[in-house]
């Protein structure tokens, strides 16, 4: 029987997982490690996974070659790919990666056709459109998009022995959760309020993804052997050197974070006579550090703009959950140490596997997202009237909201009626001097000979199962139009 | 037996019929001139009245009828004059066995009249009011048994008895109740309360059907013949009273039955739940079983997995380091000391991992 499965699509690694028996299997590649989210168009052939990911000579995500790395990072740009020499749409080797994971998985009994798909907070309609996209050529429907970092929290507290305890220690606390991915790092800060947890503000930040790091580290160590052999100018790589140079940097990270210092040792890596030809650098974990500290730094500071978007601080938050594969990594634990301290900061044993776990159980408990905060327009009189209510279940796949609603242009001397659409900063604050934070503004234009409140001005919400919301409006009169797209909804969801 | 034998009884005041005994005394006393009786009111209100003498006195008197006001008063003084309505069920025997019949219609329905405003204080009687469309027959049966309870009570008989009387003179005369059946209900009725049998009683019913002394061997022949009837009927009773008790039995037992009926369904429901629920269970222990399978496969891929992961992946890799390493001129052999340290470790973890998982 087909299942239906949690499926995490990273911007470096990707895993389907799903709950059976009351436990959450993760259907990972032969290493047991979650599948590279890359792919090798050999010839007529496509590579997908670890095979794949072995082609890749720079550590930087992105087209090399015949080689995709990372391909969710083109998704919605509107841009078609060139990937060696072929023209490609950004969902083909998207479909051809969830395609392989879909194989996969019916490999170790576990055939599914559709799947609760998570996604990053910054991920905007198109992106979303496009992924869907992606599913539907690997045959896959997306039952249900879910926030990476609140698919995280879901997955934590939905496999917590001590989950009510749990439950009634972090009531009306705030929970922050990060997914510190390859690509991108992504924030939410939430609330648990009876067993409903509620986003009250996300936030995205793709410039400090894993793969900076590997990039830098990569640089710094070609740097460091080119400083110590004392060549100033351009030597060229023999053939196939970098990519052994990427691997054996990704294995120095690893062991950096088990020992104080490690050795990168490439053979014939310059096209040169004399010792520079091999390549033995040094590296302590001070270096890396050292050289990976401005990331570091960077995504903290993503974390502290994060709470000082609601006017919050890191001791008002009761629980700090962290995941994705680089919160491994020892600076940045003991940052996070530093700031919310031990006892608040909780350890994941699987921290690269939890967004796909709590995707699974979301799957498998069929839990529906909702709408945290109502989706609000600003009155005339500076009172706010709610469009879409907080609580509103959001569609799942195939399914859509409508809502219409009919106002009059009060002073339409200057020619327009304008319209500001907002949330309130927190979920449950709806009085009109309560902050709110803006969605979109409109204006149409209208008659600026009629009287007031005679024109009539028609807004439309509808909201798709991309978790999309499109405000439209129009006036009646000079039949004026606008429409904006809000993607940076914020969501609930009920634990069982 | 025609409904002109029938007279009346008085008990235990002697019958009203008149007296064959005579006087063996000297000559009789003169008795002073009698007035005539010409109202009921009159007949009631004159101690010891005789019903056919006042019956003459209204013949000679050329009195045809009575009127609604001597009615209504010879009714007030029902109660006290005619305590055990002896007196009214003589009026009606002497009116029923007058020659012409004259005062028959007229009498019959002062009697009837007067029986009903008797007899409705009677509540078992009360309650047949209303029984007019049923036949004659029943009506009387009926009319019987309301007097069952007074015809057992020595001192209620006499008025039970002379009311049942009356009111079968007037059914016979003025709705042709065969007499056979006044008999057979009376007879019954009375020999229910084991009096039959004596002469006394046997006399009444005599002088009921007109018969006098001399009809009581009558009456007893013809009892003798209806008897067997009577036998036949009340055996055909007493088998309808068997056949309802064991109607009532087999209710009885059909209640029981129907109760062991329910505790066997409840049994079967309660059985066929209990299948259901051994069959989810089964079904719950099929799935677990499927999910242990999924679950032991899963794990053993996974151990296979990261072993093969760690061998495949880091280890290679940490060996051709070491091999890379010792071949290059000069060898690195602090680089390959490194990174077998850095095997070493990676080894014990897994096997650490191994362990702890097993």
């Amino acid at each position: 029987m087909a299942e239906i499965v949690g499926l995490d699509f990273g911007t470096t690694n990707s895993l389907v997982s799903v709950v059976s028996g009351g436990r959450v299997l993760a259907l990972t590649a032969e290493d047991d490690l979650p599948h590279p989210s890359v792919v090798w168009y050999h010839g007529t052939e496509v590579v997908v996974g670890r095979q794949a990911k072995g082609q890749l000579a720079e550590p930087a995500l992105g087209i090399v070659g015949d080689v995709v790395g990372s391909p969710k990072r083109y998704l919605g740009r509107g841009e078609l790919l060139v990937v060696g020499g072929v023209s490609r749409h950004p969902s083909d080797p998207v479909a051809a990666i969830l395609g392989y994971l879909k194989g996969q998985a019916r490999g170790q009994g576990h055939d599914f056709e559709s799947a609760v798909v998570t996604i990053p907070v910054a991920m905007d309609g198109r992106g979303r459109r496009d992924l869907r996209d992606a599913a539907a050529k690997a045959g896959i429907g997306i039952l249900q998009f879910v926030h990476e970092p609140l698919a995280a929290l879901y997955g934590y507290l939905r496999t917590q022995e001590n989950a009510e305890l749990l439950i009634q220690e972090l009531q009306d606390q705030l929970i922050l959760v990060f997914d510190w991915g390859g690509g991108t790092l992504d924030l939410t800060l939430c609330q648990l309020s009876g067993r409903t947890v509620t986003q009250v503000v996300n936030l995205g930040n793709t410039n400090v993804g894993g793969d900076q790091f590997d990039l830098r580290l990569r640089n710094f160590v070609v740097q460091r052997h080119l400083d110590e052999h004392g060549i100033r100018s351009h030597v060229d790589v023999e053939p196939n050197a970098d990519r052994v140079l990427v691997a054996r940097c990704e294995s120095a990270k690893i062991e950096l974070s088990r020992r104080a210092t490690t050795t990168v040792f490439v053979p014939n890596y310059l096209r040169t006579d004399g010792p520079a030809r091999t390549l033995e650098v040094n590296l302590s974990r001070e270096d890396l550090e050292t050289v990976t500290t401005d990331v570091v730094e960077d995504g903290i500071r993503t974390i502290h703009a994060l709470l000082e978007l609601v006017g919050r601080n890191p001791e008002s938050v009761g629980l700090c959950l962290a995941a994705g594969g680089m919160v491994q990594m020892p600076r940045i634990q003991e940052r996070l140490i530093e700031i919310f301290g031990a006892r608040r900061l909780p350890r994941i044993d699987h921290g690269d596997r939890i967004i796909s776990a709590g995707a699974a159980w979301i799957a498998h408990d069929r839990a529906r997202l909702t709408l945290a905060k109502p989706v609000e327009l600003l009155n005339a009189d500076d009172s706010y009237v709610t469009i879409v209510p907080a609580g509103t279940n959001l569609p799942i796949e195939n399914e859509s909201y409508e809502q219409e609603l009919a106002m009059y242009c009060v002073d339409p001397r200057d020619g327009y009626a304008k319209f500001h659409f907002a949330r309130p900063e927190w979920p449950a604050r709806l009085q009109a001097g309560d902050r709110r934070m803006p969605y979109a503004n409109l204006a149409v234009a209208v008659d600026p000979g009629a009287k007031p409140l005679y024109e009539r001005l028609n807004v439309y919400v509808s909201i798709d199962h991309d978790l999309v919301a499109e405000v439209r409006t129009r006036s009646s009169l000079f039949e004026d139009e606008h429409r904006s797209e809000i993607f940076d909804l914020e969501f609930g969801m009920r634990i069982p | 037996m025609t409904d002109k034998q029938l007279e009346v009884n008085e008990e235990p005041t002697p019958p009203a019929v008149p007296s064959q005994v005579s006087s063996t005394s000297g000559a009789k006393p003169k008795r002073p001139k009698r007035e005539p009786l010409l109202t009921l009111r009159e007949f009631y209100g004159v101690k010891n009245s005789n019903p056919a003498r006042f019956l003459n006195d209204l013949r000679e008197g050329n009195v045809w009828d009575f009127n609604r006001e001597d009615v209504d008063a010879a009714l007030g003084l029902l109660d006290e004059s005619d305590p055990k309505f002896s007196r009214t069920t003589a009026l009606a025997v002497a009116a029923v066995t007058e020659k012409d019949g004259r005062f028959t219609r007229t009498t019959l329905a002062f009697v009837q009249e007067a029986a009903h405003a008797r007899l409705v204080r009677n509540p078992r009687y009360a309650r047949r009011e209303g029984e007019s469309e049923r036949s004659s027959e029943d009506r009387f049966r009926s009319l019987v048994r309301t007097q069952t309870e007074r015809l057992a009570d020595a001192k209620k008989r006499p008025e039970a008895l002379n009311l049942l009387l009356a009111s079968a003179l007037h059914m016979v005369y003025a709705e042709r109740l065969p007499t056979e059946v006044v008999i057979v209900e009376l007879a019954g009725a009375l020999d229910e309360q084991s009096k039959l049998t004596t002469d006394a009683d046997l006399a009444r019913v005599a002088h009921l059907v007109g018969a006098g002394k001399s009809g009581a061997a009558e009456l007893r022949r013809q009892l003798q013949l209806m008897l067997p009837w009577i036998d036949a009927a009340r055996k055909a009773r007493a088998s309808a009273e068997d056949e309802a008790a064991r109607a009532r039995l087999l209710d009885a037992n059909l209640d029981t039955s129907q109760q062991e009926l329910d505790v066997t369904a409840q049994r079967l429901t309660d059985t066929a739940r209990d299948l259901q629920a051994a069959q989810a269970e089964i079904d719950t222990l099929k799935a677990a079983l499927v999910a242990a399978q999924h679950h032991n496969a899963h794990d053993l891929r996974e151990t296979r997995g990261r072993v093969a992961g760690a061998l495949n992946g880091r280890l290679v890799d940490l060996i051709a380091t070491i091999k890379d390493a010792l071949e290059v001129e000069p060898p690195r052999l602090t680089v390959a000391r490194e990174k077998v340290e850095i095997a070493q470790e990676e080894l014990e973890r897994q096997l650490e991992w191994l362990r702890s998982s097993g």
